[in-house]
């Protein structure tokens, strides 16, 4: 049984292992961007494997990129009207030719309105993002880790050891 | 911590590294199925579909695509497709397909299942209205047309000398009966008379003088009438005697035109042409045009099915410094087998420049195929879209050398058959946007040509044989106009002209050797009419005559009996007096009367002597 358990308690464990309050707020910002952007093209791709190589918490990110995923439609009309507003500025005009005739750029699909637009968004969000969720784990990270550990099940998978780690976090 | 840190980067790497190895392929081939599907409306089979990225390659292997509408068979199937794409365009989003290879293409194969998909749409007529009208007026009536024609050319209806006979059997019969019904009337009118002589005895002596006065005048006017009469009935047999030589006039003129009627009698070249190859042609017609549609329209629905439709937000369009199509297939090479003449024929094709975006490739797109066998077919098709209307140019060279047998005309009436060997098909096709302008020709051998009728003439039937026995070659030219959906078809050809022409020449030397029969045809037909016609008429006659002299032999004993009363008034005074009805006055006062009246008579006749 604690074989099998094992695999998911390694994989449940790496995923918070960045577990600092600030590591948290960061997988929350960047998650959120990675969430608004639409899926489906290399700039996504680009920005799940910048996100994976920060040292910042996956399993706040992921839960973030999955709420602001279902979300983002939401958003699409205040995206299209930013990004089409970049796209068409004269100013950036050159700027936007040139790296649309850069190899592997068309791929990313900044052109389109949406994608730039919700790129943008998310970039403006990051940082407040970052600096207003990091009191709120700062608070809320204990209260959230006994409330956790009262189920059979948090016991199961990450273990005693763990459960007090996640309990200890300042 | 180092571990954990890097266990779950490795994890998200190695999950999208496996989307990209296992996840990709596996969803570029259901998406080609579905795009597949919705263009063809039938099920599309892949049995693998693999891509590389180094170098990027696209390989697919053992497709099928089920007709639509075709029940258990296969549209198309190739054992194998491998693409090399350009990897400098796809780095730029765009996929060049370098060179390809397309292997074991097969038409029409038989599949396991139906093919169709669950909804299955109408299907559309086989044939569509246009080739149907056109296949209306090509019925296997030319050889019944033919034997109507020489039928009616020997119609005894038709000649001159029947027609006469039956004018003036009608005529005389007419005039017959009116005379006929003014006897009639006349003898109502004596048998009258008569009845009122009768009456007039009953009386009393004053008013029957009276009467018998009234009678006479009356008698008068019937024998007047009646003389009248006879006159009529004796002039109608000068009029007969020279009708009778109408007749024979008419019979002399059949005479005279028969044989120039045979000598001159030219079947129609058209029908002949529509009759004996029409089907054929417009079966091929046929052919080209669904498939030219089935093309047209699976062009339109791939073209529709690949385009990028963009749900969110908008695309905006940058300059390229070196534009290349989104799609642009440089050059593949199809092998494979294909039905030429319902036989399995292996084919060599190469298509080259097929682009998403023609004008700015700046090259039509060029389809080559060839087979080598017995039965060589050299299809090309040159289709550009460069401009804002595409055009499009067939060209087709296709020799038949197995033969063909074409057979037309009923069993019942007549049959006619022709082989036909080394059918040369050469179809120019130019389509503009919907547009359609070309030929479909046909240049074949007449190795032999069989006619058999139950209904024909033999002396006819063989000099129609002759005819089709000298023609060689058998040509015909389809040319087409008009938009593709419903283009104006018409067929023609040298072949029906020179059949139609040797017919001529051999019924005009025939006719020497029909002279004598229609000759003594003809005269038969008169001595009948005339023979009937004097029967008719001394019949007739001689029943009017006979009713007339009855009639006349009535009102001349009434009319005598009246004309004794009325010639002497004193005789009938004498006879009134002495019986002793008037009294002694009146019978003083007619007696002045009388005396008066003879003086006044005298005195008259000496004032108009003096």
């Amino acid at each position: 049984m604690l074989l099998f358990f094992k695999p998911f308690r390694l994989f449940l464990s790496a995923l918070c292992a960045q577990s600092a309050p600030s590591q948290l707020s960061m997988g929350l910002a960047a998650g959120i961007l990675v969430g608004l952007v639409p899926k489906g093209n290399l700039l996504a791709i680009m920005l799940g494997m910048m996100l994976a190589a920060t040292r910042v918490n996956l399993g706040t990110a992921a839960t973030a990129i999955i709420c602001c995923s279902l979300a983002s439609p939401l958003f699409d009309p205040v995206s299209h009207l930013l990004g089409s507003w970049l796209l068409n500025q004269p100013s950036l005009c050159v700027f936007w030719t040139w790296l649309y005739n850069q190899p592997v750029v068309p791929w990313t699909a900044f052109n389109n309105s949406v994608v730039l637009g919700s790129f943008v968004t998310g970039l403006l969000f990051l940082y407040p993002a970052h600096r207003l969720s990091q009191p709120l784990f700062e608070k809320y990270s204990e209260v959230v880790a006994r409330w956790v550990r009262k189920f059979w099940l948090t016991r199961a998978l990450m273990g005693a050891e763990w459960a007090t780690r996640v309990g200890a976090v300042d | 911590m180092r571990w954990i840190w890097l266990i779950p980067r490795l994890i998200l790497v190695g999950l999208i590294w496996s989307a990209f190895v296992f996840g990709l392929d596996p969803w570029l081939r259901h998406v080609t199925i579905q795009t597949a599907q919705s263009a063809t409306g039938a099920k599309a089979d892949i049995g693998s579909f693999t891509t590389g990225l180094f170098p990027p390659i696209l390989s697919v292997r053992n497709v099928t695509l089920a007709g639509n509408g075709s029940l258990g068979t296969n549209l198309l199937e190739f054992d194998g497709l491998e693409c090399r794409l350009g990897g400098h365009p796809l780095l730029r989003k765009s996929f060049v397909i370098e060179e390809a290879r397309l292997t074991g293409v097969r038409f029409g194969t038989s599949r396991n299942d139906d093919g169709q998909l669950d909804l299955l749409p109408e299907t559309d007529s086989s044939e569509p209205s246009w080739l149907t009208e056109k296949l209306k007026h090509v019925v296997d009536e030319w050889l019944d047309g033919l034997i109507v024609d020489v039928h009616q050319q020997l119609d005894p209806n038709t000649l001159e000398t029947c027609r006469t006979g039956q004018a003036l059997s009608i005529k005389w019969k007419q005039r017959i009966e009116v005379l006929r019904q003014e006897l009639k009337s006349f003898k109502l009118r004596v048998e009258r008379l008569q009845d009122h002589m009768q009456m007039a005895k009953q009386l009393r002596s004053v008013a029957q003088v009276q009467r018998y006065l009234q009678l006479a005048s009356e008698g008068e006017l019937l024998l007047n009438e009646a003389n009248q009469l006879q006159v009529r009935i004796q002039r109608l047999v000068p009029e007969v005697r020279t009708d009778l030589v109408v007749l024979n006039q008419a019979r002399q003129n059949d005479q005279r035109q028969i044989v120039q009627r045979i000598r001159h009698l030219k079947p129609n070249p058209h029908r002949i042409t529509e009759s004996l190859i029409g089907r054929k042609m417009y079966h091929q017609l046929h052919q080209t045009m669904s498939w030219l549609k089935f093309v047209s329209n699976y062009r339109k629905e791939i073209r529709r099915q690949t385009t990028v439709v963009r749900h969110r937000g908008q695309d905006v369009q940058f300059p390229v410094l070196n534009p290349t199509p989104r799609f642009l297939c440089r050059r593949m090479e199809v092998s494979g087998e294909l039905f030429v003449d319902q036989q399995l024929t292996p084919f060599h094709a190469v298509l080259s420049d097929v682009s998403s975006e023609p004008a700015l490739l700046g090259r039509p797109s060029v389809f080559r195929l060839s087979t080598a066998s017995e039965e060589p077919l050299q299809l090309t098709i040159r289709h550009d879209h460069t401009t804002d209307i595409p055009h499009t140019d067939i060209l087709v060279k296709f020799r038949q050398s197995q033969p063909q047998i074409l057979r037309v005309g009923r069993e019942e009436i007549a049959v006619f058959e022709a082989g036909l060997a080394n059918l040369d098909w050469l179809v120019g096709i130019q389509l503009s946007g919907t547009n359609v302008d070309g030929t479909i020709s046909l240049d074949s051998e007449l190795q032999y040509a069989k006619l058999t009728s139950q209904k024909m003439n033999p002396l006819l039937r063989d000099t129609v044989a002759d005819a089709f026995r000298s023609v060689k070659t058998v040509d015909a030219t389809i040319r087409l106009t008009g938009t593709i959906d419903a283009p104006s078809v018409e067929l023609e050809s040298a072949f029906g002209e020179d059949v139609a022409s040797k017919l001529q020449v051999v019924f005009a030397r025939e006719a020497e050797e029909l002279k004598v029969a229609l000759r003594n045809r003809v005269e038969q037909l008169a001595t009948e009419n005339r023979q009937r016609l004097s029967a008719e008429f001394n019949s007739r006659y001689k029943d009017l005559v006979a009713d007339h002299q009855v009639n006349l032999q009535e009102i001349q004993g009434a009319q005598q009996i009246l004309a004794s009363v009325r010639s002497d008034p004193k005789a009938l005074f004498r006879q009134v007096s002495g019986s002793g009805i008037l009294s002694k006055q009146k019978e003083d006062r007619i007696q002045r009367q009388l005396e008066q009246t003879d003086k006044l008579l005298q005195g008259l006749g000496g004032g108009i002597f003096r």
